[in-house]
């Protein structure tokens, strides 16, 4: 019997369940938003203060008032910060790695301006980590989407070639920003329309 | 050594097995709380599939044995019953998998 206890499966369940509710989206969605239309007038700290300050505990207030009351209440395992930060550090270093090989062998990093025009391309190649990380903990098919919208239009962007590389940095952003944004908004709606709120009569356990 | 007593002895932890934990809705209950910091009683309800009446059942028989802390507490009024596996709780868990892992694993296909 314990042979088929797949505690993976189990784990990518209670995860998918926990996120159900598209407010991650939402929350990544304002995130990279906020930071395509700040990232050529106000510092870049200002976007990590947005999200410390504004954004985690207007996640925390709405997954109490919103998701809890229909879902239950789930605490995840969080993992060790030392290891995400290393596993983030890890995955960008490979990832601009491969991007900047390939960027060389179709030569396109002849000088110091092919680098800055291909900018968009190793963000959207970058921003992939988060989606891979989401998708191989829920298992869940709608993250390799949004891998594909981020490598795709990093390149778009890219291949356009503004007059600033900033340009098409910022407009790179507001897309995959406002596609998440977009998205978790449809998820969020369908999730309130599909999970009505429960109320727990107080079980016997633990009286 | 008979052939019947080797197999016996190689069938011997299964008598040794946890008998809290070996019951299925327990079982499921545990690996849940196996993955997760806490739950609480309605998300359980919704992930195992068990009536209010089954798992609190259950959960009682878990408590009762140690392996199951729980805590209640009420939040915008309403009632929520928190639960977490305890360490006592986490080692029977790994302890049941890996008997079931070795008796069953060691029999041919």
């Amino acid at each position: 019997m314990s042979q088929e206890i797949d505690l993976t499966r189990i784990e990518r369940q209670v995860f998918r369940d926990s996120y159900q509710d598209g407010l991650m989206e939402i929350l990544t969605g304002v995130l990279l938003v906020a930071a395509g239309i700040t990232f050529r007038t106000a510092p870049a700290p200002s976007v990590v203060l947005l999200a410390l300050f504004v954004l985690a505990p207007g996640y925390k207030l709405l997954k109490k008032r919103f998701t809890y009351p229909r879902t239950g209440y789930v605490e995840l395992i969080e993992e060790e910060p030392k290891d995400l930060l290393r596993g983030m550090l890890t995955f960008t270093l490979i990832a601009t790695a491969v991007t900047v090989l390939i960027l060389v062998i179709l030569g396109e990093l002849r000088d110091a301006a092919g680098l800055y025009r291909w900018t968009p391309a190793l963000v959207g190649v970058v921003c992939t980590g988060g989606f891979l990380y989401a998708a191989s903990k829920s298992g869940m098919a709608r993250y390799y989407g949004f891998i594909v919208v981020s490598v795709v239009s990093g390149s778009a962007f890219s291949i356009l070639d503004f007059e600033s590389w900033k340009t098409g940095l910022s407009l790179h952003l507001l897309v995959v920003g406002g596609l998440l944004l977009l998205c978790g908004v449809v998820i969020f709606c369908r999730f309130l329309r599909r999970h009505p709120v429960l109320v727990e009569e107080s079980p016997d356990v633990g009286a | 050594m008979s052939a019947r007593e080797g197999f016996g002895q190689a069938l011997q932890p299964i008598s040794e097995v946890d008998r809290v934990v070996h019951e299925p809705a327990r079982l499921m209950v545990m690996a849940f709380l196996y993955v997760v910091k806490s739950a609480d009683f309605i998300f359980l309800m919704r992930q195992t599939g068990l009536t209010r009446g089954n798992l609190s059942s259950h959960l009682s028989k878990l408590e009762n044995a140690g392996y199951v802390a729980v805590e209640k507490k009420f939040v915008d009024k309403l009632p929520r019953t928190v639960l977490h596996l305890t360490d006592r709780g986490r080692t029977a868990f790994q302890t049941y998998r890996q008997r079931m892992i070795q008796v069953l694993g060691d029999l041919p296909d």
